[in-house]
């Protein structure tokens, strides 16, 4: 089996079993078979289904609680799946956000609007 | 002041309201490939934008963890985590008879300082060629300017041509001369020049060269030279392609050079490399086949329904040590309608083209020759056929009958006759002329150093004191009894002149 079919049968697993017993049993396996170095390559998998299932939610400064909530569920009513929400301080962008997915970005700041304009003006 | 009020004119017609972008997200660079996850829905070929940079770039590797993007320009400022923007069209070429006279890279952007390409029309770099109905038979010949290739190798129009030989013989001096010959045909074709991997001055001498002869005019230079990235090799020949399409399509006579496909193939070999493609034989990928025969077969002849209009392609190819049966060579030997083989050994004997008869070959190009050219052709083929079965036969012989010495001497001064300088082209008319002059048997008791002096009187007086001679040969294309006895008595009064008598 291929480690990100184990990746996926793993988390499939934690829905509904004790998630400490799953470790357990998948280390003790692989030692058994003398497999550790296969852990490393499940563990890639599963950070990247991980990385798949997350929104990032990227602000200038640090919001309201409440404030932050109304956005989670409003972004939620947008991407429509349970995907888990991460929120990220940037400065950088200066004020507004960046809702960024795996394969979507609603940019909604000020940083964007300024490289347009640079763009704009300095590609002759 | 007023730049004050021009950049607050521009702010307010920004758009400020947030865009709904399809990205994705850089996690790998190679040497001008990237690899990104995300970009979920990307199309073959789709134009991407790296965000940060403004680089552009196009995707060729769908797989089913990422995507294989080329990156089209500076790869080195490219960072892992950069964003990946869809653009959601195929990537394509600028056309349009403003690139005429102009030299450019594969993505149409300037290079000779001459300002902007103003045109609106573009058309998609990755097409397939033309299909069977909208074909018609090679019929219109593409006149070169060569006389052995005119005579005994020629080239139509619609047709594609192989030149391959060593990178030390004249191959690419005289497909320049093909397009110098242009200049001054009927229905003059349009001609590109696709430069693949090749040095900067190198590039610069060429385009002078072409500027100097008055024939930059009607060619547009395609210049992917050495110091630009690899996907820049591999895009320009199908950039060429496209801009000749383009003319072909409405209804123009074009003829494209690709010089030259061997660094093309390994521009796609680095490629395939890098993005892990199973390697085959020499290393190059399995579809390094269709990379050739896609380009080729969208040269064509198109049907009077379709315009009539042409792209006759003349690929350049490097051989090693005068092997032809390599794999690059014989992959595109298959592919192409003929091939013309330039000989390191015949060049090292003098001989100029140094094309080597035996193994050059023009499978179509003989129903598109010209009447007159058709008959001399015959009477040619034979006697150079029979003089150099001959030569290898008389090598082990010392004493040789009078017969056979007149046929090798008769042999030697065709071979004479149709040499000539790399840069020197003949007209049509020219060519037929002095030709007829070798078949009839005028060249008998002209020793073979006067020969060449014999064929430029002859040109001469018959351009200064008969020239309509030479407009009824390029007008009818074939001659009839009374234009051949002027000839006859023409030539007769020159030849006299150089005769020697104690021969």
């Amino acid at each position: 089996m291929k480690a990100k079919e184990l990746a996926k049968k793993i988390i499939s697993l934690s829905e509904t079993k004790d998630k400490e017993k799953i470790v357990k049993a998948t280390i003790d396996y692989f030692v058994q078979k003398k497999k550790i170095y296969f852990l490393n390559e499940i563990l890639r998998e599963l950070k990247k289904i991980e990385k798949e299932n997350e929104i990032e939610l990227i602000l200038a400064r640090d919001l309201s609680e409440d404030f932050k909530e109304k956005l989670k569920e409003k972004i939620k009513k947008i991407f429509k799946k349970k995907k888990k929400i991460k929120i990220k301080i940037d400065p950088e962008i200066i004020a507004g956000f960046l809702i960024k997915e795996k394969n979507f970005l609603i940019d909604a700041s000020i940083k964007g609007i300024i490289e347009n304009l640079k763009w704009k003006y300095t590609r002759f | 002041m007023e730049i004050y009020e021009i950049l607050k004119k521009e702010i307010e017609k920004l758009k400020t309201k947030p865009q709904w972008q399809e990205i994705g997200e850089v996690f790998e660079i190679k040497d001008g490939i990237v690899k990104a996850v995300g970009l979920e829905g990307v199309e073959n070929f789709e134009l991407v934008e790296f965000e940060r940079t403004k680089i552009k770039g196009v995707a060729i590797s769908l797989e089913e963890d990422f995507i294989g993007i080329l990156v089209l320009g500076d790869y080195s400022k490219i960072r892992e985590g950069d964003i990946v923007k869809r653009e959601k069209k195929l990537l394509s070429f600028p056309v349009g008879e403003s690139l005429i006279g102009r030299i450019v890279d594969p993505l149409g952007e300037p290079l000779d300082g001459k300002g902007e390409i103003k045109t609106k029309n573009k058309r998609e770099i990755f097409k397939i060629g033309p299909g069977i109905i909208e074909r018609e038979p090679i019929r219109t010949p593409l006149h070169t300017g060569i006389k052995i290739i005119d005579a005994l190798l020629p080239i139509g129009r619609g047709q594609r041509e192989l030149f391959l030989g060593d990178p030390e013989t004249n191959k690419v001096d005289f497909a320049l001369s093909i397009i110098l010959n242009q200049k001054n045909e009927p229905k003059r074709p349009y001609c590109i020049y696709v430069a693949i991997g090749k040095r900067e001055n190198e590039i610069l001498r060429i385009s002078k060269f072409l500027e100097k002869k008055g024939a930059l005019e009607y060619t547009t230079i395609i210049c992917a030279s050495a110091s630009l990235p690899i996907s820049f090799w591999y895009l320009a020949p199908f950039s060429g392609c496209t801009l000749g399409e383009y003319f072909m399509f409405e209804g123009k006579d074009v003829l494209i050079i690709y010089d030259n496909l061997s660094q093309h193939a390994f521009s796609w070999r680095e490629i395939a490399l890098i993005l892990r493609r199973p390697p085959s034989r020499e290393a190059f990928p399995g579809d390094i086949f269709y990379l050739h025969s896609q380009l080729l077969e969208r040269s064509a002849k198109l049907s009077e329904k379709m315009g009539g209009g042409s792209l006759t392609a003349i690929p350049i190819l490097d051989t090693k040590q005068g092997d032809i049966t390599g794999y690059i060579p014989t992959n595109l030997i298959s592919i192409c309608d003929g091939q013309i083989f330039f000989d390191i050994d015949l060049l090292e004997k003098g001989r100029i083209p140094e094309i080597n008869l035996g193994l050059s070959v023009s499978r179509v190009g003989s129903s598109a020759q010209t009447e007159a050219m058709r008959q001399i052709a015959k009477t040619l083929k034979i006697e150079i056929a029979q003089y150099e079965e001959l030569e290898k036969f008389t090598q082990f012989i010392e004493e040789i009958d009078v017969k056979t010495k007149e046929k090798l001497i008769q042999g030697r001064k065709i071979l004479e006759i149709l040499s000539q300088d790399k840069t020197q082209i003949f007209p049509f008319e020219k060519e037929f002329v002095i030709l007829y002059s070798a078949t009839k048997g005028f060249l008998k008791n002209i020793p073979l150093e006067k020969i060449k002096k014999f064929e430029k009187e002859l040109l001469n007086f018959i351009e200064i004191y008969n020239p309509e001679i030479f407009q009824s040969i390029r007008e009818k294309g074939k001659i009839d009894k009374s234009l051949t006895e002027k000839l006859d008595e023409i030539i007769f009064q020159i030849k006299s002149k150089y005769e020697n008598r104690g021969d």
